[in-house]
């Protein structure tokens, strides 16, 4: 029998020599390597990084700025640049010129180069898409926190002030707003912030009410309860263990959510109430499309900006998805 | 016999669950999850609580300790007067009563280490001084049977035994006189059981702890307690030492749990006293003993009138009116 | 172990899943099989199925995980056999395997056959090579399956007596509606809740009890061949689970199905089991008559088992504890998987898996300390 203890204790020492060897992993890596297994989040994610650098880097490469109107001597056919010395009655604007060396997309019914404003107007419709959503998370969370973890009244009001905001009509909204902007006079560059910081504060309740839930949720959670019962202090409860918790499902509503600011930006954009002239979004290039003439002959000036609206929106939805798979598996198939 | 020292003396405990309805959520009734309980536990014992689902004994484990507010009654913990406590003042003194929950999947939280699952309100207590945390942690992870390796590995690693294992050492680290066990081995295998049960009285010896040890497997409860008390539908029908109980249940819903136990003998035939029926909603009790519906013994007296709690000698009180003469 | 070599052998894992699911995936599109392919013979025909070197793994990211690792058992007609195990085991595995419910292609059958014996028919097929539209046919049928959680099995927008006629008039398709009500309410009374207007009442209506005795009633309803049921009491109270073993055990009778009961808990098996099969790890380590194994136990897992739980009535100082934890399930050694936490192992385990060993006609074990016992001495 003590023959027997020795081997068992052995064996035992054995059996945790070979746990101790196991492939550990932390739960964050393990959310990373299901989401890079899912190859449609990988394309997304190819495709955003794409879309930065062009975005970003781009206007940097490019030799022409981006309101730089271009011209056209109407006797030779020579192309000249904004700055250069003209004989102005000589010249007419070089307008929807069609694809060539110069203009990889041509130019657009002003004269300006479509590839140019492509990489200007992504930058703006990006950092609307980013700034928006940031302000929307913090708003969100702020008030859904203090909703999920409080309850009672305090759940009460900021939960009839959700549903007032996701009663509220988001383009006359808009509309009303922009022809106040005209009214007052507001110069473009600061109708930009404007329309950004509009966007958040009209589009924060999703954000809340769904914080809200997963507080909820997580309240109930056993280990919330051993917090409670271990005496640690309300504030490390919240940080420590709400917030982390609570951190994928911001992650994920974020990505969503930059995507379809991003499409709302460019309906805004398109229906004239949200950037404008002399500012490129993609919305406002895709705008000319009204014009039949240029619907029909002219796909160079308004069919980029659609596409990289409709690719940017695909790419943020699809690392949307994935990241929903990786954070839990058991939602898939 | 005022000698002894009582670790929990509750009396008359309720909670009552307002079911709440309508646009303005008005309370329009009661869940009377605890009905009027009276509890005593005596210092370094186990009080055994045992009773089916939706019987309110999670509940009073909890109001005990004050997780859940009591909608009434006096409970004293380590002669403090819980209910009196602010909540700072709650905060300060929670280390010396903790919990072990049922579920090792949902009562640590995934995204931290063990050794901080374990660690963070030894921190936040202050319960050793900063240079000597991390032996302090390690030495209560050796305790409870976890190797000293497992203090930077995440708990999706382990199985529910070991999960089991960092739930007691997380409760142990601060020091507790008193252990409210919410069904702690229920969600474990067999021979995990065995451990976790034995590693508790190992512990309990060592420290002189004191526990409620709620469960619905009486072969379990059996084996761990010195007190047993049986609850149903929010109230305390059957009190008494664990002898006592097992050797002579006297309230006919103790008899009925006790012969619903399987027994892992294929040649014991059971004697079975079968309960008619579903236990009745706890929202709407029946008048009279609350068991009336489905006891068999069941008198005109019982549906009218509540039975009162009488003591059949050596401490041992049942709540019957069999027993009134 | 490096970060590096850590990395590449992920690298590894990941390839050969890859090709693994590639061969589930271009199975499982193939429409027709011949029938040549999974008709095949019963080794006997008093037997309602039969496990042969049944091996059923899953192909996960960090390792692949043999959750049934060549389990050989079989059912006869009309008797009730227990599963028991603990958590992990394999026990839940096998009986998806039966019904095809595994979630492919992380989890597939990798060998091994399942006979199953179409009485009806005067056939038998291999379920593991069974295609989806014959499986369709026998699923609910012939094998129905009785879950753990009585309130997911069923679905809570509809009455259950919508769902009970379903279930009939699907495997029936030539059955009238007053036929198929009439039926219904049959399998109801069986179960013992035949009552006005039960027929109209939904899930939520009803207490765990009842709706666990409406699951087994649609599990019933088909005249099915063999019931699996898995954990079918572990969700109730100690009260209303001696009500739901009454049943079944009542049902047995009545009714000439097999039944395969999957639990953890000794005392449920001891009382409705005529066979009983321990698993351990993926594979039997035991198996027998009910009194072959809870009176003349032979592996030490079953014994320690045994003596683990605490009886109502005796009383121990101290648990007898199995040491240790169940293996992980990656990566398991080529000996004995039990052998760490074993307090009997001598010098022979550290060899090959012992094989598994017949005690007596019916009662079998997989250890080598029984190896010089002769047949019947037991």
């Amino acid at each position: 029998m003590e023959d027997n203890k020795e081997l068992l204790k052995k064996n035992l020492q054995e059996q945790d020599e070979f746990e101790k060897n196991q492939v550990i992993m932390t739960p964050g890596q393990l959310v990373a390597k299901r989401f890079f297994r899912n190859k449609l989040a990988c394309v997304g994610v190819a495709i955003i990084i794409v879309m930065s650098l062009f975005c970003i880097i781009g206007p940097f490469i490019s030799p022409y700025g981006e309101y730089e109107i271009f011209y056209k001597d109407m006797n030779t056919g020579v192309e000249h640049r904004m700055q250069e010395e003209l004989d102005m009655s000589q010249m007419g604007i070089n307008v929807k010129a069609p694809i060539s060396e110069a203009h990889w997309l041509g130019t657009d019914t002003d004269g300006r180069d479509v590839f140019t404003r492509l990489m200007y107007g992504g930058r703006i419709s990006l950092t609307v898409g980013f700034v928006v959503v940031i302000i929307e998370l913090i708003i969100g969370i702020f008030l859904g926190g203090l909703a999920g973890y409080y309850g009672g009244a305090v759940d009460m009001v900021i939960m009839r002030l959700v549903e007032v905001f996701y009663s509220l009509p988001f383009i006359p909204i808009m509309l009303i707003l922009s022809s106040l902007f005209v009214g007052y006079n507001i110069s473009p560059q600061y109708k930009i912030y404007f329309i950004m910081i509009v966007m958040g504060i009209l589009d924060w309740a999703g954000v809340a009410r769904t914080v809200r839930g997963q507080i909820l949720s997580l309240r109930e959670m056993e280990y919330m309860q051993a917090a409670e019962s271990t005496g640690i202090k309300t504030s490390r409860k919240i940080f420590k263990h709400l917030v982390p918790n609570t951190m994928p499902i911001i992650i994920l509503i974020a990505t969503m959510d930059i995507g379809s600011v991003i499409l709302y930006e460019s309906v805004l954009s398109y229906l004239g109430v949200g950037i404008a002239w002399p500012y490129a979004s993609w919305g406002n290039m895709a705008n000319t499309v009204t014009d039949s003439i240029i619907l029909k002959n002219y796909p160079n000036i308004w069919a980029p900006p659609g596409l990289l609206i409709l690719l940017t929106v695909l790419a943020f939805n699809f690392i949307g998805d994935g990241m929903r798979d990786a954070f839990d598996p058991r939602m898939k198939r | 016999m005022s000698e002894i020292n009582y670790v929990v003396d509750a009396k008359g405990v309720k909670k009552y669950f307002p079911i709440k309805s309508g646009l303005l959520q008005k309370t329009i009734g009661h869940v009377r999850a605890v009905d009027g309980v009276d509890i005593r536990i005596k210092e370094g014992e186990t009080f055994g609580l045992v009773g089916e689902s939706g019987c309110g004994k999670s509940t009073l484990g909890r109001t005990l300790l004050r997780l859940i507010e009591p909608t009434e009654g006096q409970i004293s913990i380590n002669g403090m007067d819980m209910t009196k406590l602010k909540r700072e003042e709650l905060r300060k003194v929670r280390p010396s009563m903790q919990m072990i929950f049922q579920d090792p999947f949902s009562s640590l939280d995934p995204r931290m280490p063990v050794g901080e699952i374990i660690g963070e309100a030894v921190r936040e207590h202050g319960i050793v001084p900063a240079s000597e945390y991390r032996d302090y942690i390690l030495k209560i992870m050796e305790d409870c049977g976890l190797r000293p390796y497992y203090i930077d590995r995440y708990p999706h690693e382990f199985s529910g035994g070991q999960r089991q294992r960092i739930c007691i050492a997380r409760a142990l680290a601060l020091n507790p006189k008193f252990i409210v066990c919410d069904e702690p081995v229920s969600a474990l295998d067999v021979s995990i059981q065995a451990q976790i049960i034995n590693l508790m009285e190992e512990l309990q010896e060592k420290r002189n702890l004191t526990y409620l040890f709620i469960s619905h497997d009486l072969s379990v409860v059996q084996h761990i307690s010195d007190t047993i008390g049986v609850m149903y539908l929010g109230s305390m029908v059957e009190n008494g030492s664990t002898e006592d109980i097992f050797a002579n249940p006297l309230h006919p819903y103790t008899k009925a749990l006790f012969s619903a136990v399987p027994i892992a003998d294929p040649d014991v035939k059971m004697n079975r006293i079968l309960l008619e029926g579903d236990i009745p909603s706890p929202a709407n009790p029946p008048s009279g003993c609350k068991f009336h519906t489905r006891c068999s013994q069941c008198m005109e007296i019982c549906k009218n009138k509540v039975p009162e709690v009488k003591d059949m000698g050596n401490g041992h009180t049942v709540a019957c009116h069999l027993y009134n003469n | 172990m490096t970060a590096k070599e850590q990395k590449q052998r992920l690298k590894e894992i990941k390839k050969f899943n890859a090709k693994k699911y590639k061969e589930y995936n271009k199975n499982q599109r193939r429409k027709r099989a011949p029938e040549s392919e999974y008709v095949t013979k019963m080794a006997d025909n008093d037997n309602i199925i039969e496990f042969d070197d049944l091996k059923t793994y899953f192909y996960t990211d960090i390792g692949t995980v043999k959750a049934v690792d060549g389990v050989s058992f079989e059912i006869k007609r009309g008797k009730t056999i227990g599963v028991v195990g603990e958590s992990g085991c394999g026990k839940s595995v096998t009986s998806l395997s039966v019904m095809g419910l595994l979630q492919g292609p992380t989890g597939q059958v990798a060998g091994g056959s399942i006979r199953f014996n179409q009485v009806g028919k005067n056939r038998a097929v291999d379920l593991t090579k069974l295609p989806v539209k014959e499986y369709e046919k026998i699923r609910g049928n012939e094998i129905s399956m009785i879950f753990q959680e009585p309130m997911t099995t069923l679905n809570p927008v509809f009455t259950i007596g919508d769902q009970l006629m379903e279930c009939i008039a699907l495997h029936n398709p030539n059955m009238k509606k007053k036929d198929i009500e009439a039926r219904a309410l049959e399998t109801l009374e069986m179960v013992g809740i035949k009552r006005d207007g039960m027929l109209d009442l939904y899930p939520h209506e009803l207490s765990g009890g009842m709706r666990q005795r409406v699951v087994i009633a649609m599990a019933l309803s088909c005249n099915p061949q063999l019931i699996i049921a898995d954990e079918p009491t572990t969700a109730l109270d100690v009260t209303i689970q001696a009500q739901i073993l009454d049943l079944l055990r009542e049902l047995k009778d009545k009714i000439n199905a097999s039944i395969m009961l999957i639990t953890h808990d000794l005392g449920v098996v001891a009382e409705m089991a005529d066979y009983v099969v321990v698993m351990y790890a993926g594979r039997i380590v035991e198996q027998g008559t009910a009194d072959d194994i809870f009176h003349h136990p032979a592996h030490p897992y079953t014994i320690g088992l045994m003596k683990s739980k605490p009886m109502l009535g005796e009383h121990v100082d101290r648990l007898y504890s199995i040491p240790g934890n169940v293996p992980n399930p990656i990566n398991l050694p080529e000996h004995c998987y039990f052998k760490n936490r074993c307090e009997m192992c001598v010098d022979k385990c550290e060899g090959a898996y012992p094989e598994l060993i017949s005690l007596s006609e019916t009662h079998k074990v997989s250890c080598y300390l029984r190896e010089n016992e002769v047949k019947g001495e037991n």
